[in-house]
Protein backbone atom coordinates (compact mmCIF):
# COMPACT_ATOMS: atom_id res chain seq x y z
CA UNK A 1 0.00 0.00 0.00
CA UNK A 2 1.59 3.27 -1.07
CA UNK A 3 1.31 6.49 1.03
CA UNK A 4 1.60 10.10 0.42
CA UNK A 5 4.90 11.03 3.34
CA UNK A 6 4.97 14.97 4.15
CA UNK A 7 7.14 16.26 6.82
CA UNK A 8 7.62 19.97 5.87
CA UNK A 9 8.47 23.21 7.24
CA UNK A 10 7.06 25.66 5.09
CA UNK A 11 7.84 29.79 4.82
CA UNK A 12 4.90 32.18 4.73
CA UNK A 13 4.47 36.24 5.00
CA UNK A 14 3.12 35.68 8.13
CA UNK A 15 4.19 32.32 10.13
CA UNK A 16 5.99 29.34 9.54
CA UNK A 17 4.06 26.41 8.69
CA UNK A 18 4.78 23.16 9.90
CA UNK A 19 3.27 19.68 8.31
CA UNK A 20 3.52 16.15 8.96
CA UNK A 21 1.17 13.80 8.08
CA UNK A 22 0.80 10.62 6.28
CA UNK A 23 -1.81 10.01 2.97
CA UNK A 24 -3.27 6.56 2.39
CA UNK A 25 -4.09 5.08 -0.94
CA UNK A 26 -7.83 4.83 -0.64
CA UNK A 27 -8.50 6.90 1.96
CA UNK A 28 -9.30 10.52 1.79
CA UNK A 29 -7.89 12.94 4.61
CA UNK A 30 -9.87 16.02 5.06
CA UNK A 31 -8.03 19.01 6.34
CA UNK A 32 -9.78 21.65 7.99
CA UNK A 33 -8.73 24.91 9.22
CA UNK A 34 -9.58 28.53 8.91
CA UNK A 35 -8.73 31.05 6.32
CA UNK A 36 -4.84 31.98 5.83
CA UNK A 37 -4.23 29.22 8.28
CA UNK A 38 -1.71 27.51 5.34
CA UNK A 39 -4.04 24.78 4.19
CA UNK A 40 -3.43 25.93 0.69
CA UNK A 41 0.40 26.42 0.78
CA UNK A 42 0.54 22.70 1.78
CA UNK A 43 -1.42 21.73 -1.38
CA UNK A 44 0.24 23.53 -3.22
CA UNK A 45 3.70 22.62 -1.99
CA UNK A 46 2.59 19.42 -2.46
CA UNK A 47 1.82 19.57 -6.42
CA UNK A 48 5.36 21.28 -6.32
CA UNK A 49 4.08 24.85 -7.17
CA UNK A 50 5.53 25.91 -3.40
CA UNK A 51 9.44 24.91 -2.32
CA UNK A 52 9.26 24.27 1.22
CA UNK A 53 11.90 25.53 3.11
CA UNK A 54 12.72 22.23 4.52
CA UNK A 55 11.73 18.49 5.14
CA UNK A 56 10.65 15.20 2.56
CA UNK A 57 7.88 14.36 0.78
CA UNK A 58 7.72 11.30 -0.54
CA UNK A 59 5.18 8.63 -2.33
CA UNK A 60 6.14 5.32 -1.30
CA UNK A 61 9.70 4.93 -1.71
CA UNK A 62 9.58 7.91 -4.57
CA UNK A 63 11.06 10.54 -2.96
CA UNK A 64 9.01 14.40 -4.76
CA UNK A 65 11.21 16.76 -2.08
CA UNK A 66 13.88 16.37 0.12
CA UNK A 67 15.39 19.55 1.29
CA UNK A 68 18.96 17.48 2.76
CA UNK A 69 19.48 15.85 -0.84
CA UNK A 70 18.28 18.88 -2.51
CA UNK A 71 15.49 16.72 -4.91
CA UNK A 72 12.35 19.19 -5.37
CA UNK A 73 10.31 17.30 -8.36
CA UNK A 74 8.59 20.05 -10.89
CA UNK A 75 5.08 19.55 -10.96
CA UNK A 76 4.75 17.41 -14.23
CA UNK A 77 7.09 14.75 -12.16
CA UNK A 78 4.81 14.03 -9.41
CA UNK A 79 1.91 13.46 -11.43
CA UNK A 80 -0.31 15.18 -8.38
CA UNK A 81 -3.74 16.06 -9.65
CA UNK A 82 -4.26 19.83 -7.57
CA UNK A 83 -7.97 20.99 -8.08
CA UNK A 84 -7.75 24.95 -7.76
CA UNK A 85 -10.20 26.66 -5.49
CA UNK A 86 -11.14 29.23 -8.10
CA UNK A 87 -11.14 26.11 -10.66
CA UNK A 88 -8.24 28.08 -13.22
CA UNK A 89 -9.76 26.82 -16.00
CA UNK A 90 -8.33 27.17 -19.51
CA UNK A 91 -10.59 30.42 -20.74
CA UNK A 92 -10.20 29.64 -24.16
CA UNK A 93 -10.69 26.10 -24.67
CA UNK A 94 -13.88 24.02 -24.34
CA UNK A 95 -14.88 22.10 -21.33
CA UNK A 96 -14.21 19.15 -23.56
CA UNK A 97 -10.68 20.54 -24.71
CA UNK A 98 -9.96 21.41 -20.67
CA UNK A 99 -10.69 18.05 -19.66
CA UNK A 100 -8.34 16.58 -22.81
CA UNK A 101 -5.88 18.81 -21.90
CA UNK A 102 -3.38 16.90 -19.81
CA UNK A 103 -4.04 13.66 -22.21
CA UNK A 104 -1.20 14.89 -24.46
CA UNK A 105 0.87 12.38 -26.38
CA UNK A 106 -1.85 9.69 -26.29
CA UNK A 107 -3.50 8.62 -29.39
CA UNK A 108 -6.37 10.03 -30.55
CA UNK A 109 -8.68 7.75 -30.02
CA UNK A 110 -7.70 6.84 -26.63
CA UNK A 111 -8.05 10.47 -25.66
CA UNK A 112 -11.22 10.79 -26.99
CA UNK A 113 -12.87 7.77 -24.97
CA UNK A 114 -11.18 9.29 -21.73
CA UNK A 115 -12.54 12.76 -22.47
CA UNK A 116 -16.15 11.13 -22.80
CA UNK A 117 -15.93 9.10 -19.98
CA UNK A 118 -15.48 11.99 -17.51
CA UNK A 119 -18.03 14.25 -19.53
CA UNK A 120 -20.49 11.28 -18.35
CA UNK A 121 -19.19 10.61 -15.17
CA UNK A 122 -19.54 14.67 -14.08
CA UNK A 123 -22.99 14.49 -16.23
CA UNK A 124 -21.17 17.37 -18.61
CA UNK A 125 -22.30 16.48 -22.19
CA UNK A 126 -24.50 19.27 -22.41
CA UNK A 127 -21.73 21.71 -22.13
CA UNK A 128 -18.88 19.72 -23.66
CA UNK A 129 -18.63 22.40 -26.53
CA UNK A 130 -18.94 25.45 -24.04
CA UNK A 131 -16.07 28.18 -22.82
CA UNK A 132 -15.97 28.28 -19.37
CA UNK A 133 -17.09 31.75 -19.32
CA UNK A 134 -20.48 30.82 -20.20
CA UNK A 135 -21.37 27.82 -17.68
CA UNK A 136 -22.38 28.17 -14.06
CA UNK A 137 -20.32 28.24 -10.89
CA UNK A 138 -21.27 24.79 -10.12
CA UNK A 139 -20.70 23.57 -13.81
CA UNK A 140 -17.43 25.35 -13.08
CA UNK A 141 -16.72 23.17 -10.54
CA UNK A 142 -17.61 19.95 -11.99
CA UNK A 143 -15.35 20.55 -14.95
CA UNK A 144 -12.37 20.96 -12.70
CA UNK A 145 -12.53 18.36 -10.53
CA UNK A 146 -13.26 16.34 -14.12
CA UNK A 147 -10.05 17.79 -15.31
CA UNK A 148 -8.27 16.98 -12.69
CA UNK A 149 -9.43 13.23 -12.56
CA UNK A 150 -8.85 13.07 -16.33
CA UNK A 151 -5.43 13.45 -15.86
CA UNK A 152 -5.05 9.64 -13.75
CA UNK A 153 -2.96 11.88 -10.93
CA UNK A 154 -0.87 9.53 -8.19
CA UNK A 155 -2.15 11.64 -5.48
CA UNK A 156 -5.47 13.68 -5.57
CA UNK A 157 -5.38 17.38 -4.14
CA UNK A 158 -8.41 19.42 -3.67
CA UNK A 159 -8.64 22.62 -2.64
CA UNK A 160 -12.59 23.30 -1.25
CA UNK A 161 -13.89 21.63 -4.18
CA UNK A 162 -17.15 21.88 -3.22
CA UNK A 163 -17.39 25.51 -1.77
CA UNK A 164 -19.45 27.25 -4.81
CA UNK A 165 -22.29 25.11 -5.60
CA UNK A 166 -25.74 24.70 -4.10
CA UNK A 167 -26.63 22.25 -1.49
CA UNK A 168 -28.08 19.61 -3.24
CA UNK A 169 -25.64 19.81 -5.89
CA UNK A 170 -22.97 19.61 -3.30
CA UNK A 171 -24.67 16.61 -1.81
CA UNK A 172 -24.55 15.07 -5.55
CA UNK A 173 -20.81 15.96 -5.91
CA UNK A 174 -19.85 14.48 -2.11
CA UNK A 175 -21.26 11.28 -3.39
CA UNK A 176 -19.62 11.32 -7.04
CA UNK A 177 -15.96 12.18 -5.50
CA UNK A 178 -15.89 9.42 -2.78
CA UNK A 179 -17.55 6.54 -5.97
CA UNK A 180 -14.61 7.71 -7.79
CA UNK A 181 -12.09 8.09 -4.72
CA UNK A 182 -13.16 4.38 -3.77
CA UNK A 183 -12.68 3.02 -7.58
CA UNK A 184 -9.42 5.25 -7.93
CA UNK A 185 -7.86 4.21 -4.88
CA UNK A 186 -5.57 7.21 -4.41
CA UNK A 187 -4.31 9.00 -1.42
CA UNK A 188 -6.64 12.19 -1.64
CA UNK A 189 -6.21 15.40 0.78
CA UNK A 190 -9.21 17.77 0.61
CA UNK A 191 -9.23 21.26 2.27
CA UNK A 192 -12.29 22.54 3.25
CA UNK A 193 -13.76 25.07 5.98
CA UNK A 194 -16.84 22.68 5.54
CA UNK A 195 -18.15 19.91 8.18
CA UNK A 196 -20.23 18.35 6.28
CA UNK A 197 -17.17 17.45 4.33
CA UNK A 198 -15.79 15.99 6.81
CA UNK A 199 -18.83 13.77 7.69
CA UNK A 200 -19.39 12.69 4.49
CA UNK A 201 -15.72 12.25 2.86
CA UNK A 202 -12.90 11.70 5.34
CA UNK A 203 -11.18 9.23 6.79
CA UNK A 204 -9.10 11.13 8.28
CA UNK A 205 -9.12 14.31 9.84
CA UNK A 206 -6.28 17.16 10.04
CA UNK A 207 -6.75 20.52 12.12
CA UNK A 208 -4.60 23.29 10.70
CA UNK A 209 -4.37 26.79 12.55
CA UNK A 210 -1.95 29.21 12.23
CA UNK A 211 0.24 26.93 10.12
CA UNK A 212 0.58 23.97 12.50
CA UNK A 213 -0.96 20.68 12.43
CA UNK A 214 -2.82 20.78 15.78
CA UNK A 215 -5.06 17.43 15.42
CA UNK A 216 -4.47 14.65 12.85
CA UNK A 217 -6.30 11.24 13.22
CA UNK A 218 -9.33 8.93 12.48
CA UNK A 219 -12.92 10.73 11.68
CA UNK A 220 -14.20 9.56 15.07
CA UNK A 221 -10.85 9.90 17.20
CA UNK A 222 -10.56 13.41 15.98
CA UNK A 223 -14.15 14.52 16.13
CA UNK A 224 -15.02 12.75 19.83
CA UNK A 225 -11.58 14.06 21.06
CA UNK A 226 -9.76 17.18 19.89
CA UNK A 227 -7.65 18.09 22.36
CA UNK A 228 -6.83 21.22 21.06
CA UNK A 229 -9.05 24.35 21.59
CA UNK A 230 -8.62 25.51 18.02
CA UNK A 231 -9.38 22.13 16.67
CA UNK A 232 -12.23 21.62 18.65
CA UNK A 233 -13.67 25.08 17.45
CA UNK A 234 -12.78 24.50 13.71
CA UNK A 235 -14.91 21.13 14.24
CA UNK A 236 -17.98 22.48 15.34
CA UNK A 237 -17.51 22.32 19.47
CA UNK A 238 -19.88 25.16 21.03
CA UNK A 239 -19.67 24.01 24.44
CA UNK A 240 -16.42 25.09 25.28
CA UNK A 241 -15.54 26.09 29.19
CA UNK A 242 -12.30 27.81 30.32
CA UNK A 243 -11.19 26.14 33.28
CA UNK A 244 -9.50 28.49 36.00
CA UNK A 245 -8.27 25.74 38.86
CA UNK A 246 -9.08 22.01 39.66
CA UNK A 247 -9.00 21.53 42.98
CA UNK A 248 -10.85 18.46 44.40
CA UNK A 249 -11.82 16.18 41.39
CA UNK A 250 -13.74 19.12 40.03
CA UNK A 251 -13.08 21.67 37.02
CA UNK A 252 -14.09 25.63 38.09
CA UNK A 253 -14.28 28.46 36.22
CA UNK A 254 -16.81 31.74 36.64
CA UNK A 255 -19.41 29.35 34.65
CA UNK A 256 -19.40 26.95 38.15
CA UNK A 257 -17.83 23.40 38.13
CA UNK A 258 -17.95 19.85 37.11
CA UNK A 259 -16.08 16.66 37.96
CA UNK A 260 -13.09 16.40 36.12
CA UNK A 261 -9.07 15.16 37.16
CA UNK A 262 -6.46 17.74 37.37
CA UNK A 263 -4.50 16.78 34.56
CA UNK A 264 -0.68 15.40 35.15
CA UNK A 265 0.57 18.72 32.80
CA UNK A 266 -0.34 22.48 34.21
CA UNK A 267 -0.97 25.05 31.53
CA UNK A 268 -4.14 26.53 30.66
CA UNK A 269 -7.42 23.74 29.80
CA UNK A 270 -10.88 24.36 28.48
CA UNK A 271 -13.90 21.61 29.02
CA UNK A 272 -15.62 20.37 25.86
CA UNK A 273 -18.97 18.79 26.21
CA UNK A 274 -21.09 17.93 23.26
CA UNK A 275 -24.52 18.91 23.41
CA UNK A 276 -26.17 15.62 23.52
CA UNK A 277 -24.41 14.78 26.77
CA UNK A 278 -25.59 17.55 29.25
CA UNK A 279 -27.51 16.07 31.64
CA UNK A 280 -30.51 18.02 33.57
CA UNK A 281 -30.51 17.41 37.29
CA UNK A 282 -31.64 18.56 40.22
CA UNK A 283 -29.01 20.01 42.75
CA UNK A 284 -25.16 20.52 42.46
CA UNK A 285 -24.98 21.06 38.86
CA UNK A 286 -23.65 24.10 36.46
CA UNK A 287 -26.31 26.63 37.09
CA UNK A 288 -28.23 27.86 33.61
CA UNK A 289 -30.95 29.58 32.68
CA UNK A 290 -33.47 28.30 29.16
CA UNK A 291 -32.94 31.09 26.84
CA UNK A 292 -33.76 29.65 23.49
CA UNK A 293 -35.06 26.56 21.45
CA UNK A 294 -34.47 25.63 17.98
CA UNK A 295 -34.88 22.54 15.80
CA UNK A 296 -31.82 20.68 15.03
CA UNK A 297 -32.65 17.35 13.07
CA UNK A 298 -33.80 14.75 15.05
CA UNK A 299 -33.31 16.92 18.19
CA UNK A 300 -34.31 20.20 19.96
CA UNK A 301 -31.21 22.32 20.33
CA UNK A 302 -31.85 24.13 24.08
CA UNK A 303 -29.82 27.33 24.73
CA UNK A 304 -29.05 28.35 27.80
CA UNK A 305 -26.83 30.99 29.81
CA UNK A 306 -24.67 30.25 32.33
CA UNK A 307 -24.19 32.84 35.50
CA UNK A 308 -21.29 34.26 33.84
CA UNK A 309 -23.40 35.08 30.54
CA UNK A 310 -21.23 32.01 28.34
CA UNK A 311 -24.44 29.98 26.54
CA UNK A 312 -23.98 26.39 25.72
CA UNK A 313 -26.01 24.04 24.12
CA UNK A 314 -27.67 20.89 24.71
CA UNK A 315 -29.75 18.52 22.26
CA UNK A 316 -32.70 17.07 23.78
CA UNK A 317 -35.41 14.35 21.70
CA UNK A 318 -38.52 15.83 20.67
CA UNK A 319 -40.20 13.28 22.89
CA UNK A 320 -38.68 14.94 26.05
CA UNK A 321 -40.23 17.85 27.56
CA UNK A 322 -39.70 20.76 26.20
CA UNK A 323 -38.92 23.66 29.12
CA UNK A 324 -40.10 27.21 28.59
CA UNK A 325 -37.66 29.82 28.11
CA UNK A 326 -36.61 31.72 31.50
CA UNK A 327 -37.02 28.23 33.35
CA UNK A 328 -33.63 28.03 35.93
CA UNK A 329 -32.21 24.55 35.90
CA UNK A 330 -28.91 22.71 37.12
CA UNK A 331 -26.82 20.77 34.25
CA UNK A 332 -23.80 18.05 34.78
CA UNK A 333 -22.01 15.91 32.51
CA UNK A 334 -20.63 12.42 32.96
CA UNK A 335 -17.35 12.50 33.77
CA UNK A 336 -16.60 10.13 31.16
CA UNK A 337 -18.01 12.38 28.01
CA UNK A 338 -16.36 15.46 29.05
CA UNK A 339 -13.42 16.43 27.15
CA UNK A 340 -10.15 18.23 28.13
CA UNK A 341 -8.46 20.59 25.66
CA UNK A 342 -5.52 22.68 25.52
CA UNK B 1 -4.56 64.02 -56.52
CA UNK B 2 -2.64 60.86 -57.83
CA UNK B 3 -0.08 63.82 -58.31
CA UNK B 4 0.24 64.81 -55.10
CA UNK B 5 0.48 60.94 -53.96
CA UNK B 6 3.55 60.32 -56.15
CA UNK B 7 4.76 63.72 -55.26
CA UNK B 8 4.33 63.55 -51.40
CA UNK B 9 4.15 60.18 -50.43
CA UNK B 10 6.19 57.18 -51.93
CA UNK B 11 9.47 57.38 -49.88
CA UNK B 12 8.30 57.95 -46.32
CA UNK B 13 5.35 55.23 -47.33
CA UNK B 14 7.74 52.44 -47.87
CA UNK B 15 9.53 53.21 -45.06
CA UNK B 16 6.71 53.44 -42.75
CA UNK B 17 4.94 50.19 -43.74
CA UNK B 18 8.41 48.27 -43.84
CA UNK B 19 8.50 49.88 -39.88
CA UNK B 20 5.06 48.87 -39.07
CA UNK B 21 5.29 45.32 -40.48
CA UNK B 22 8.98 45.07 -38.45
CA UNK B 23 7.59 46.07 -35.48
CA UNK B 24 4.15 44.08 -35.49
CA UNK B 25 6.74 40.66 -35.46
CA UNK B 26 9.80 42.45 -33.01
CA UNK B 27 6.98 43.88 -30.55
CA UNK B 28 4.90 40.65 -30.71
CA UNK B 29 8.14 38.32 -30.07
CA UNK B 30 9.81 41.10 -27.83
CA UNK B 31 7.11 42.49 -25.88
CA UNK B 32 4.87 39.27 -25.32
CA UNK B 33 8.64 37.74 -23.92
CA UNK B 34 9.72 40.45 -21.70
CA UNK B 35 6.32 41.00 -20.37
CA UNK B 36 6.57 37.16 -19.13
CA UNK B 37 9.77 37.11 -17.74
CA UNK B 38 8.94 40.78 -15.99
CA UNK B 39 5.90 38.76 -14.68
CA UNK B 40 7.69 36.25 -12.69
CA UNK B 41 8.46 37.47 -8.88
CA UNK B 42 12.00 35.87 -9.18
CA UNK B 43 13.20 37.52 -12.34
CA UNK B 44 16.57 39.04 -10.95
CA UNK B 45 16.70 42.80 -11.47
CA UNK B 46 13.23 43.01 -11.97
CA UNK B 47 12.93 46.34 -10.87
CA UNK B 48 15.91 47.50 -12.82
CA UNK B 49 14.10 46.01 -16.54
CA UNK B 50 10.62 47.15 -15.74
CA UNK B 51 12.27 50.97 -15.32
CA UNK B 52 14.31 50.48 -18.03
CA UNK B 53 11.49 49.49 -20.29
CA UNK B 54 9.18 51.81 -19.06
CA UNK B 55 11.26 54.71 -19.49
CA UNK B 56 9.87 56.29 -22.87
CA UNK B 57 6.85 56.36 -21.05
CA UNK B 58 8.11 59.35 -18.87
CA UNK B 59 11.55 60.73 -20.22
CA UNK B 60 11.03 63.15 -23.37
CA UNK B 61 11.17 61.36 -26.49
CA UNK B 62 13.71 63.95 -28.25
CA UNK B 63 16.44 63.27 -25.05
CA UNK B 64 16.00 59.46 -24.78
CA UNK B 65 17.12 59.94 -28.75
CA UNK B 66 19.76 62.39 -28.10
CA UNK B 67 20.83 59.53 -25.69
CA UNK B 68 21.11 56.72 -27.95
CA UNK B 69 22.29 59.03 -30.41
CA UNK B 70 25.38 59.60 -27.74
CA UNK B 71 25.10 55.60 -27.17
CA UNK B 72 24.98 54.63 -30.39
CA UNK B 73 26.57 56.99 -33.14
CA UNK B 74 30.13 55.93 -34.45
CA UNK B 75 31.89 57.43 -31.87
CA UNK B 76 29.78 56.15 -28.87
CA UNK B 77 30.70 53.51 -26.50
CA UNK B 78 28.38 51.18 -28.03
CA UNK B 79 28.28 52.06 -32.28
CA UNK B 80 32.19 52.29 -32.08
CA UNK B 81 31.61 48.70 -31.33
CA UNK B 82 29.18 47.80 -33.88
CA UNK B 83 30.78 49.75 -36.35
CA UNK B 84 34.29 48.20 -36.11
CA UNK B 85 33.61 44.83 -35.45
CA UNK B 86 30.00 43.84 -37.43
CA UNK B 87 29.83 47.07 -39.63
CA UNK B 88 26.76 48.15 -38.70
CA UNK B 89 25.34 51.25 -38.78
CA UNK B 90 22.68 52.57 -36.53
CA UNK B 91 22.62 55.70 -36.26
CA UNK B 92 21.17 58.01 -39.65
CA UNK B 93 20.39 54.61 -41.28
CA UNK B 94 17.11 52.97 -41.85
CA UNK B 95 18.02 50.48 -38.92
CA UNK B 96 17.78 53.71 -36.43
CA UNK B 97 14.43 54.56 -37.61
CA UNK B 98 13.09 50.79 -36.63
CA UNK B 99 15.42 51.01 -33.10
CA UNK B 100 13.39 54.13 -32.73
CA UNK B 101 10.03 52.74 -33.39
CA UNK B 102 10.82 49.76 -30.71
CA UNK B 103 11.82 51.34 -27.99
CA UNK B 104 8.86 53.95 -27.98
CA UNK B 105 6.28 51.18 -28.66
CA UNK B 106 8.07 48.47 -26.74
CA UNK B 107 6.63 49.69 -22.95
CA UNK B 108 2.76 50.11 -24.88
CA UNK B 109 2.97 46.22 -25.20
CA UNK B 110 5.11 45.07 -22.33
CA UNK B 111 3.17 46.88 -19.36
CA UNK B 112 -0.44 45.64 -20.46
CA UNK B 113 0.45 42.03 -21.11
CA UNK B 114 2.62 42.11 -17.63
CA UNK B 115 -0.68 42.93 -16.05
CA UNK B 116 -3.21 40.36 -17.80
CA UNK B 117 0.01 37.66 -17.35
CA UNK B 118 0.42 38.66 -13.96
CA UNK B 119 -3.30 38.66 -13.02
CA UNK B 120 -5.10 36.03 -15.14
CA UNK B 121 -2.43 34.05 -16.20
CA UNK B 122 -0.25 33.43 -13.11
CA UNK B 123 -3.00 30.25 -12.05
CA UNK B 124 -3.45 28.67 -15.67
CA UNK B 125 -0.04 28.05 -16.21
CA UNK B 126 0.19 26.48 -12.35
CA UNK B 127 -2.62 24.56 -13.58
CA UNK B 128 -0.72 23.41 -16.97
CA UNK B 129 2.32 22.78 -15.52
CA UNK B 130 0.36 20.61 -12.39
CA UNK B 131 -1.61 18.75 -15.24
CA UNK B 132 1.79 17.81 -17.12
CA UNK B 133 2.63 20.43 -19.20
CA UNK B 134 6.37 21.98 -19.47
CA UNK B 135 6.92 25.80 -19.89
CA UNK B 136 6.78 26.29 -23.50
CA UNK B 137 4.39 24.81 -23.48
CA UNK B 138 2.11 26.25 -21.04
CA UNK B 139 3.11 29.80 -22.52
CA UNK B 140 1.97 28.96 -26.05
CA UNK B 141 -1.04 26.46 -25.11
CA UNK B 142 -2.34 28.77 -22.02
CA UNK B 143 -0.21 32.47 -21.11
CA UNK B 144 -0.64 33.59 -24.64
CA UNK B 145 -3.90 32.47 -25.64
CA UNK B 146 -5.34 33.36 -22.09
CA UNK B 147 -3.64 37.52 -22.67
CA UNK B 148 -4.30 37.87 -26.19
CA UNK B 149 -6.94 40.50 -25.95
CA UNK B 150 -3.94 42.57 -23.90
CA UNK B 151 -1.73 41.45 -26.37
CA UNK B 152 -3.94 43.03 -29.25
CA UNK B 153 -4.45 45.91 -27.39
CA UNK B 154 -0.85 46.54 -26.55
CA UNK B 155 0.33 45.54 -29.88
CA UNK B 156 -2.16 48.12 -31.79
CA UNK B 157 -0.91 50.89 -28.85
CA UNK B 158 2.77 50.29 -29.63
CA UNK B 159 2.65 50.45 -33.63
CA UNK B 160 0.35 53.43 -33.34
CA UNK B 161 3.14 55.61 -31.06
CA UNK B 162 5.67 53.50 -34.02
CA UNK B 163 3.51 55.44 -36.52
CA UNK B 164 3.78 59.01 -34.91
CA UNK B 165 7.24 58.65 -33.32
CA UNK B 166 9.16 62.08 -34.21
CA UNK B 167 11.95 62.86 -31.53
CA UNK B 168 14.00 59.26 -30.84
CA UNK B 169 13.71 58.70 -34.82
CA UNK B 170 14.97 62.71 -35.77
CA UNK B 171 18.00 61.64 -33.51
CA UNK B 172 18.74 58.33 -34.62
CA UNK B 173 17.67 58.21 -38.04
CA UNK B 174 18.78 61.61 -38.93
CA UNK B 175 15.39 62.76 -41.04
CA UNK B 176 17.05 61.83 -44.41
CA UNK B 177 14.78 62.60 -46.76
CA UNK B 178 14.18 59.83 -49.07
CA UNK B 179 16.34 57.56 -47.01
CA UNK B 180 15.33 57.87 -43.33
CA UNK B 181 12.40 59.65 -43.72
CA UNK B 182 9.03 58.20 -42.00
CA UNK B 183 5.34 59.29 -42.70
CA UNK B 184 5.44 61.44 -39.45
CA UNK B 185 9.17 63.55 -40.47
CA UNK B 186 7.56 64.16 -44.10
CA UNK B 187 4.70 66.16 -42.87
CA UNK B 188 7.15 67.98 -40.04
CA UNK B 189 9.47 68.59 -43.29
CA UNK B 190 6.42 69.91 -45.60
CA UNK B 191 5.16 72.12 -43.12
CA UNK B 192 8.45 73.44 -42.91
CA UNK B 193 8.61 73.91 -46.45
CA UNK B 194 5.18 75.84 -46.65
CA UNK B 195 3.79 72.50 -48.60
CA UNK B 196 0.43 72.19 -46.38
CA UNK B 197 -1.61 70.52 -48.85
CA UNK B 198 0.88 67.73 -49.35
CA UNK B 199 1.01 67.36 -45.31
CA UNK B 200 -2.77 67.46 -45.26
CA UNK B 201 -2.60 64.52 -47.35
CA UNK B 202 0.34 62.58 -45.35
CA UNK B 203 -1.66 64.04 -42.03
CA UNK B 204 -4.96 62.36 -43.42
CA UNK B 205 -3.03 59.18 -44.50
CA UNK B 206 -1.45 58.46 -41.03
CA UNK B 207 -4.30 59.13 -39.26
CA UNK B 208 -6.43 57.07 -41.30
CA UNK B 209 -3.74 54.03 -41.64
CA UNK B 210 -3.65 54.45 -37.51
CA UNK B 211 -7.44 54.39 -36.90
CA UNK B 212 -7.52 51.47 -39.44
CA UNK B 213 -5.35 49.61 -37.43
CA UNK B 214 -6.62 50.09 -34.30
CA UNK B 215 -10.17 49.28 -35.32
CA UNK B 216 -8.44 45.89 -36.76
CA UNK B 217 -7.11 44.74 -33.57
CA UNK B 218 -10.10 45.38 -31.36
CA UNK B 219 -12.03 43.78 -34.20
CA UNK B 220 -9.91 41.01 -34.24
CA UNK B 221 -9.76 40.88 -29.86
CA UNK B 222 -13.47 40.93 -29.77
CA UNK B 223 -13.98 37.80 -32.51
CA UNK B 224 -11.63 35.90 -30.66
CA UNK B 225 -12.85 36.68 -27.01
CA UNK B 226 -16.58 35.73 -28.75
CA UNK B 227 -15.89 32.84 -30.96
CA UNK B 228 -13.23 31.24 -29.10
Amino acid sequence: MTSLDVSVRLARASFESLAELQLHTGETTVLLGPSGGGKSTLLRALAGLERPRSGRIALGDRVWFDSRQGIHLSPRQRKAGLMFQHYALFPHLSVAQNLGFSLFGLNRKFRRQQVERWLTALRLHDIARAKPEHISGGQRQRVALARTLAADPDVLLLDEPFSAVDSALRHHLRQLFREVAQERARPVLLVTHDLEDVRELADRVAVMVSGQLRRFGSVAEVLSDPRDLEAARMLGWKNLLPVARFESGLAHGSWGCLPALRPKRSGRYWLGVEPRHWRIVKHQGVPATVEHHSLFGPYREMTCRLRDGKRVYLHRRHDEPAMSIGTRLQLRVPAEHLVLLT
Amino acid sequence: MSVLWTHCAPAPFGLTLKVVLAMMLCQLILGVGLAWLLSRPSLPGRLVWEGAISLPLVFPPIAIGFFLLLLLGRRGPLGHILHDSLGVEVVFSPLGVYLAALIAGLPLIVKPVQAAMETSAAELAEAAYVLGRGRIATFFLVVVPSVHAAILTGLALAIGRALGEVGITLMLGGNIVGQTETLSLAIYNRVLDGDFDCATQLSLLLGGGSLLLFGLMQWLSRSRRQGG
